[in-house]
C-alpha cells in the first residue's frame, strides 16, 4: 500500500509536467465536446485523436487519450439532462430524472450534482485503480496461454450477452470481428492471410479505421435520418447562479454517489460495456433503497446522482483489466489497447513493473483530469451547451470532414479512408438490422491475440484441448462463459415451464 | 427484403467465402496449428450461427409476418450523402484536401437541408480552410497537394 502511495506521488511529478498537464487539458476538453455531441461517442472521439499523439511521448499520448474516455462520461450528462438526448449510452439512464428536473426548472441542480458526484465517484475509483491494479497484476502473472484464451472467450461471450441485441446475433458480429482481425500476417508464422497480392491488406485491416467507420461515420449516417428530432429542440441553459444545489439536494445525493461509486467500481471489472450496465444497475438499486421510490422518474435527484456516479467508477475500473491483463472488455478501452501498441507498449501483468513511468503518470492523470472536468463542467456547462444550438445541417459535415482528415492521417493512406466509409455504410445498415458493432470491434482487436494464445496452448499440450479445461483458473473462465451461454436458453425454458404452469 | 433474413444470408456468405479461401492455407496438425486453421474454424462457426439464424427467422415467419420491420436501404439523403463522400475520396488526391474538403463539405451541407447558396458557399470555404489551417499549417500534417499545389 506504501510502496502504491510513493508511486502515485511520482506519478505526480510526471503528471504534473506542463506538457502532460496541457494534454490531459486537451483529453478532458474534448471528452467533454465527445460526451457532450450527439452522434460522436468516446469510441470514434478517441479513434480519431490517435493520429494526433503520434509526435508525442507514450505517456503524454495515454494521458490524452484516457482523458477523452472518462471526460466524455462527463459531458453526456449534459444533453441528457437538458434535452432529453443522451449525448453517450451511459447517460441515457440520466435522461429520466435529469430531463424531468430541467423539466421542472431544476436544471441547475441537476448538472451540478451529475458533476460533483462523477467527480467523487471517478476520484474514488481512481483510488481503487491505485491499490488493485498491482496486487492484480501480479496475481496475472500465473495467467499462461490457456487462461488467456478462456478469458478472453469469456469477455466475448459476457460482452456479446450484455451489449442489448440478440446473444446470436452479437457472437456473429464477434466472428467477424476475429476473422477480419486475420486479414495480413499470420502473427505466428508470417505467412500472408487475405491479402489477395494487396500491399495495403498485408499490413492487416486498420482498426482505427473500422472503429471511425462503425462508430463515426455510421453514427452520422444514421443521425441524418432524425433531421429535426431532439438535437436541434430549443434549450434553456441555466446560468453559474443557478448551478447551486441546495443543502436537501446533497444531502439526498451523497449515499446515492457512494452507491453509485460501488456499484460502478464492481461492474467497471468485468467484461461488457461497464459504464452503460453501471447506470443502470445503480439506477435500480437507488429505487431500491429509496423511501420514495414513486418519486423516480418525476425528477428524483438519486436517479441523476446515482448513475452518473456509477459511469465513471466503472469508467477508472475498466482501466484495471486493460493495464494488468492487457485485455480490454470494452470497446473504449479496445482502442486505448491499440493506441497503446501503436506506441510500442504492450499491455500485461508486466505494464507496472516495465513501464512505471507511463502507468503511475496516466493514473496520476485521471486525479488532475477528474478536477479539471469538475471545474469544466461546472462553470463552463453554458458554454458547452450552447454548442448544441450549432444546426446539424453545418455539425455533421464538419463531423464527416474530421473523420476523413483523421483517418488518413494514421498512415497518409487512401485506402483506409475506403475502409472506414465501407464500415461506416456497414455500421449504418448493422444498426439497421439490429446488429452491435461493439463485438466486432473488440474481435477485431483482440482477434490476434485470442489466435496466438490458442495455437500456442495447442502447442504446449501436444495437441490436446484438455489444457483449457486441467488449469483451474482457465476452467473457471469456461465454465463463466458456459453459464453466460446456456442463461437465454435456461430463462427461455423456466418461461416456458411458467407458462405451462399458467395453463395448468 | 427482410432484414431478419438478409443479415444472416449476408453473414453465411462471408464465412463461406472465409472457410473457402482459408481452407487454402497450410493446416497444420493441432501439435502445431498452421495459419489456415484458426480461420478456417471460424469461418465454419460463423456458417452454423448464420444457418441457426436463418432457420429461427424462417420457423418465427409465421408468427413474425405482420408488424415485420423492413430493411430500409435507400434513403435518399444517406445515400447521397455517401455518394459525395465515395466521390470526394476518390478525387483526394488528384483535387487535393482543401478542394476535396471543400466539395465534400458543400456537398453534405445542400445535402442535409440548407437552402441559400451563399450561407452554403461561405460555411463550406470557412469550414475546409479552417481545417487546412488547422492540419496542414499548424500540425504539418501533410495531405494531398493535388493540381492546386496547395
Amino acid at each position: 500500500m506504501l510502496d502504491s502511495l510513493s508511486h502515485l506521488l511520482e506519478g505526480f511529478s510526471i503528471a504534473t509536467t506542463l506538457d502532460n498537464f496541457f494534454y490531459c487539458l486537451i483529453g478532458a476538453i474534448v471528452g467533454t465536446l465527445v460526451g457532450v455531441l450527439p452522434g460522436v461517442g468516446p469510441i470514434a472521439g478517441i479513434a480519431l485523436l490517435i493520429p494526433a499523439t503520434f509526435s508525442l511521448s507514450h505517456t503524454s499520448a495515454i494521458i490524452m487519450l484516457a482523458g477523452i474516455y472518462y471526460g466524455a462520461m462527463y459531458g453526456g450528462s449534459t444533453t441528457s439532462i437538458l434535452l432529453n438526448v443522451p449525448g453517450e449510452t451511459a447517460s441515457v439512464i440520466t435522461c429520466i430524472d435529469g430531463y424531468k428536473m430541467a423539466q421542472q426548472g431544476r436544471a441547475g441542480p441537476a448538472l451540478a450534482i451529475a458533476a460533483i458526484g462523477s467527480f467523487i465517484a471517478g476520484t474514488l475509483g481512481i483510488c481503487g485503480l491505485v491499490f488493485l491494479a498491482p496486487p492484480l497484476a501480479e496475481a496475472a502473472l500465473a495467467f499462461g496461454p490457456p487462461e488467456y484464451f478462456s478469458l478472453m472467450v469469456f469477455g466475448f461471450l459476457v460482452l456479446s450477452n450484455v451489449t442489448g441485441g440478440s446473444l446470436l446475433n452479437s457472437l456473429m458480429m464477434a466472428l467477424v470481428g476475429l476473422i477480419i482481425g486475420c486479414v495480413g500476417m499470420d502473427p505466428v508464422t508470417g505467412t500472408p492471410r487475405f491479402s489477395f497480392g494487396s500491399a495495403s491488406l498485408l499490413g492487416g485491416i486498420e482498426f482505427v479505421a473500422v472503429a471511425i467507420g462503425l462508430f463515426g461515420i455510421g453514427e452520422v449516417l444514421a443521425n441524418m435520418e432524425k433531421a429535426g428530432e431532439g438535437w436541434e429542440k430549443p434549450i434553456s441553459v441555466p446560468s453559474l447562479r443557478e448551478l447551486y444545489p441546495t443543502l436537501d439536494d446533497l444531502k439526498r445525493s451523497i449515499g446515492a454517489i457512494l452507491r453509485g461509486a460501488a456499484v460502478g467500481f464492481g461492474v467497471g471489472l468485468v467484461p461488457g460495456p461497464a459504464p452503460v450496465i453501471a447506470t443502470y444497475s445503480s439506477y435500480m438499486l437507488e429505487r431500491k433503497v429509496s423511501r420514495h421510490p414513486e418519486k423516480f422518474g418525476h425528477g428524483a435527484i438519486e436517479g441523476v446522482a446515482g448513475p452518473e456516479s456509477a459511469n465513471n467508477s466503472a469508467c477508472q475500473a475498466a482501466f484495471i483489466p486493460l493495464f494488468v491483463l492487457g485485455i480490454p472488455f470494452a470497446p473504449p478501452t479496445a482502442i486505448l489497447l491499440g493506441a497503446l501498441l501503436i506506441h510500442g507498449i504492450t499491455p500485461g501483468p508486466t505494464l507496472i513493473s516495465e513501464h512505471p513511468h507511463l502507468f503511475w503518470g496516466v493514473v496520476a492523470s485521471m486525479y488532475i483530469g477528474n478536477f479539471m472536468l469538475l471545474l469544466l463542467n461546472l462553470p463552463f456547462v453554458p458554454l458547452f451547451a450552447s454548442i448544441l444550438r450549432i444546426p446539424k445541417n453545418y455539425l455533421i459535415p464538419l463531423i464527416v470532414l474530421f473523420c476523413i482528415t483523421g483517418m488518413y492521417t494514421v498512415n497518409n493512406s487512401i485506402f483506409d479512408v475506403w475502409v472506414m466509409l465501407a464500415f461506416g455504410l456497414a455500421g449504418y445498415l448493422m444498426r439497421k438490422a439490429s446488429y452491435e458493432g461493439a463485438p466486432l470491434l473488440l474481435a477485431l482487436v483482440l482477434g490476434p491475440k485470442l489466435e496466438v494464445a490458442f495455437r500456442q496452448s495447442l502447442m504446449i499440450s501436444h495437441g490436446s484441448f484438455g489444457v483449457f479445461v486441467s488449469r483451474p483458473i482457465s476452467l473457471a473462465f469456461l465454465l463463466g462463459a458456459a453459464v453466460f451461454l446456456m442463461y437465454p436458453v435456461l430463462k427461455g425454458v423456466v418461461r416456458l415451464a411458467r407458462k405451462e404452469e399458467g395453463k395448468g | 427484403m427482410r432484414a431478419e433474413i438478409l443479415g444472416p444470408i449476408v453473414l453465411l456468405i462471408f464465412g463461406g467465402l472465409t472457410t473457402a479461401v482459408s481452407s487454402k492455407m497450410p493446416m497444420g496438425t493441432l501439435r502445431a496449428p498452421g495459419s489456415g486453421m484458426f480461420p478456417v474454424a471460424l469461418g465454419g462457426l460463423l456458417m452454423v450461427m448464420s444457418a441457426i439464424a436463418i432457420l429461427r427467422t424462417l420457423l418465427g415467419e409465421r408468427r413474425r409476418r405482420e408488424g415485420a420491420t423492413r430493411l430500409h436501404i435507400t434513403r435518399s439523403k444517406v445515400g447521397l450523402a455517401l455518394l459525395v463522400m465515395i466521390l470526394v475520396t476518390a478525387i483526394l488526391n488528384w483535387a487535393g484536401y482543401p478542394l476535396a474538403a471543400f466539395l465534400m463539405v458543400l456537398g453534405l451541407v445542400r445535402i442535409l437541408g440548407e437552402k441559400g447558396w451563399v450561407t452554403s458557399l461561405v460555411f463550406s470555404v470557412m469550414a475546409a480552410g479552417g481545417a487546412h489551417l488547422v492540419f496542414v499549417t499548424w500540425l504539418k500534417v501533410p495531405l494531398p497537394k493535388g493540381f492546386l499545389g496547395l
